[in-house]
């Protein structure tokens, strides 16, 4: 059983992160995250316990995080009514995304996103995309995934399991926030003092901005 | 353990007292309290939860049915048992 209360919110991050630290958290990123299973007929320790105690960032980073809320009964049985895993994981979060702190580097820009108030309301499709843009699709999977997941009775028993390390999408992460560190490194080193740019845009993402409330739709 | 295993189809994965203190399963009983009152929407209520109630019911409706079962055996046995007294007595 996972150590997070179904019924409670719960603070979820995501796997492939670059503020996350892999390395620092050794055997405890696979008991938070789950991992990729070598038997998929052997369900245990595939799917993680999204124990937020178990995070460990890198130094000067703050994790993108995603605050959900549990499913209704008939908004399980409508994500349960979609075509596909992945259609059903995206309309898991459309309804359970409470609020996203959206973060460098995972994210294009610092920024918090959140769904209209309201009893009944949830991400519209275009916020939905919009947030994609932000952070991927990836990201969007691995979070509905959670929120879809934690509405079922025995707890991640199926559904998601994170990617790989060596999988294309994180090494594409993972190089792209070396780089962009690399460059960062180099402009201090050749620059006058104060002239860092913090910006981080990785390819394909939305536009920047502050603080922003994403429209809902009922 | 293994009694409850073969009785509800779910295999206890620690002390099943401590059941009592998973905040779904307390909140099932709860929904199921609700529920028997009429007082509640289900379409409204946490899936997890909703799921946790009907495994609780599906688990009861079986220890009900496995207790019916072994009313009418024994019922039956003893009116067999009677019965041949019964007949003993007659001859």
């Amino acid at each position: 059983m996972h150590e997070n209360d179904p019924t409670k919110h719960l603070t979820c991050y995501v796997s492939f992160d670059p503020a996350i630290d892999r390395d620092a958290m050794g055997a405890d990123f696979a008991l938070h995250f789950g991992r990729v299973a070598e038997r998929p007929d052997l369900m245990d320790g595939r799917y993680g316990n999204r124990d937020g105690a178990l995070v460990k960032t890198r130094p000067g980073k703050r994790p993108t995080t995603f605050e959900l809320r549990p499913l209704r009964a008939f908004e399980r049985a409508a994500c349960d009514a979609a075509p596909s895993a992945e259609s059903r994981w995206l309309h898991a979060l459309q309804y359970a995304l409470v609020r996203a702190e959206l973060s460098q580097p995972l994210a294009a820009v610092n920024e918090t996103v959140r769904p209209l108030p309201g009893q009944g309301s949830r991400l519209s499709m275009e916020a939905l995309d919009d947030l994609g843009e932000r952070v991927g699709i990836e990201t969007l999977y691995e979070v509905g995934a959670v929120a879809y997941s934690r509405s079922k009775l025995s707890f991640f028993g199926e559904g998601f399991a994170p990617l790989p390390a060596t999988s294309a999408h994180v090494l594409e992460r993972s190089l792209f926030h070396a780089a962009t560190l690399a460059a960062e490194t180099s402009d201090t080193e050749t620059t006058d003092a104060g002239s860092t740019s913090q910006q981080e845009t990785p390819p394909g993402s939305g536009a920047p901005g502050s603080v922003t409330a994403t429209g809902a739709a009922t | 353990m293994g009694d409850i295993e073969r009785t509800t189809g779910y295999e206890p994965t620690s002390c099943p007292w401590r059941a009592y203190g998973d905040p779904v399963i307390s909140a099932a009983l709860t929904l199921r309290a609700r529920v028997s009152a009429g007082v509640l929407d289900l379409d409204q209520q946490l899936a997890v939860v909703v799921d946790a109630h009907d495994a609780l019911d599906a688990a009861r409706c079986a220890v009900e049915s496995i207790d019916r079962r072994a009313e009418r055996e024994e019922r039956e046995s003893q009116q067999r048992i009677a019965e041949s007294e019964r007949r003993a007595r007659a001859r």
